[in-house]
Formats: C-alpha cells, structure tokens, sequence
C-alpha cells in the first residue's frame, strides 16, 4: 500500500448528506470542497476552486448558499430576492431568467468564503462585494460579458 | 500505538474515507481514503486504548486467507503510513 493523491467524486446528494451531518454538529462547524460545475462562472470555476460552507445563517440577498431545488437536485447559487419563506436562487453564471426557488429549511449551508486559484477570499471582504454589486448591477448585459470570459478562456 | 479519536471511517460510494469530523473545518478537498484492508483494520483498533503491529497481524490473519509474512509487511506498511499521515498518537 502507498499513499496517492486521487481525485474522488460523489454523487451529490450522498456528499451534501456528508456535509449536513458535519455542519449540524456546532455553529463553529464548517467544510471545504472543491465546487463543480459551471453556473458560478466567472469568479468559480469547475473543479479548481473551493467553498467554504458554514451552517445555515438569516438569508440575506447575495448571500451564495448550498441549497436543496429539487427532490434530488442541490445548486450552490447566489440568493438573488426572497419572499417569506421562498427564496430565490441564480447561479452568477447563468443566463438571468435562469433560476431557482428553496426555502430557509432547505438551505444546507451559507459560503464564508472562496478559495479561488488557491487564494482565500471571504465573502467579507472588499474584493468579494466589490465583485458581486459589479455583478449584480451589470445583469442587462451578463450574457456577453459571460461569451467574453468563455472566448478568454478558450483562448489562454 | 493508539488510532487518533477525531476522525471518523466512512463508507460513501464504495470508498473508505477518515472524516476528521472533530476539526472545525472538515476539508472534503484533502481527504485521507483508506483501502478495503487498511478500513477492516482501522475499524478493529479505532477504540482500542493501544495496539501494536502484531495486533494488526493477528486481525488480518483472522479475517482474510494470507500468509502471515505476508500480513506482517502490509500491517507494517499499514501502519507506516498512519504514522506518517498523523493518525496516530
């Protein structure tokens, strides 16, 4: 036997299983893992950068939180309006009437921070809310900012 | 020797893996896997107050057809790996 270094993947309701039962442990809980998928293009990217979850907190708008959408669908979006108990969900990289709707008990967890090209950034700091009120305010023409980023990224 | 109490063996998707569920932050990105064997074995010792290599030996012995040279180089090797890895105190 030797150590290795390998990637594993699971299905995502057994891990969001695993991360629930960790974050319901204590306030003080939290996890890290790397996120898949595309929809929070362009400041996550598939498989390169991690979130850091804590347990659920008062939703607030632009809070990006791991939320169950469907009978066996989970989406780590941002919350973009909430309505009582209905809160509304979009990933940063999906077209604008792309979006999703969960309730306060099927949040699993609120994102503290990212861990972007390996570079810690909460969701606290300046960075990180100068990025998502550009973002916010720039809806009307996200789908060409979004064809920029992917031309770029096909081009480096 | 004596198997640190703060992680946990569990079993998600056919793969073996120690949750260091005593951490504050649990990093799902660098976490330790175990194979079939080694998980047989950590779950035999993770109460135990202290074991020893012959300990493992004995174990595997009991649960899979193997010579016991054999059985003592992978427990060695087991073992070794633990200790580097900071699984054991």
């Amino acid at each position: 036997m030797t150590q290795e270094r390998r990637k594993i993947e699971i299905e995502n309701s057994l891990f969001v299983e695993q991360i629930r039962n960790i974050l319901q442990r204590g306030a003080e809980k939290s996890v890290t893992f790397t996120v898949r998928g595309y929809s929070m293009r362009p400041f996550i990217e598939n498989l390169r950068d991690k979130a850091v979850l804590v347990p659920p907190r008062p939703p607030r708008i632009g809070d990006v939180v791991l939320a169950q959408i469907s009978d066996d669908t989970y989406a780590l979006h941002r919350i973009i309006a909430i309505d009582g108990d209905t809160i509304t969900l979009q990933g940063d990289g999906n077209s604008i009437r792309a979006t999703e709707t969960t309730t306060r008990e099927r949040i699993v967890g609120t994102v503290t921070a990212f861990i972007r090209k390996g570079r810690y950034t909460s969701t606290n700091s300046r960075r990180w809310r100068l990025y998502s009120a550009l973002w916010s305010n720039t809806r009307h023409i996200r789908a060409f900012l979004l064809t920029l980023y992917k031309i770029k990224k096909r081009i480096i | 020797m004596k198997l640190k109490q703060q992680f946990e063996l569990q079993c998600v998707c056919d793969e073996y893996i120690l949750i260091p569920a005593g951490d504050d932050n649990v990093d799902f990105s660098n976490i330790i896997g175990l194979n079939p064997v080694a998980a047989f074995l950590w779950e035999q010792l993770h109460s135990r107050e202290s074991f020893t290599v012959d300990t493992m030996v004995e174990l595997l012995l009991q649960e899979y057809e193997v010579d016991e040279p054999t059985a003592r180089e992978d427990c060695q090797m087991i073992l070794d790996c633990w200790v580097e890895m900071g699984l054991c105190e």
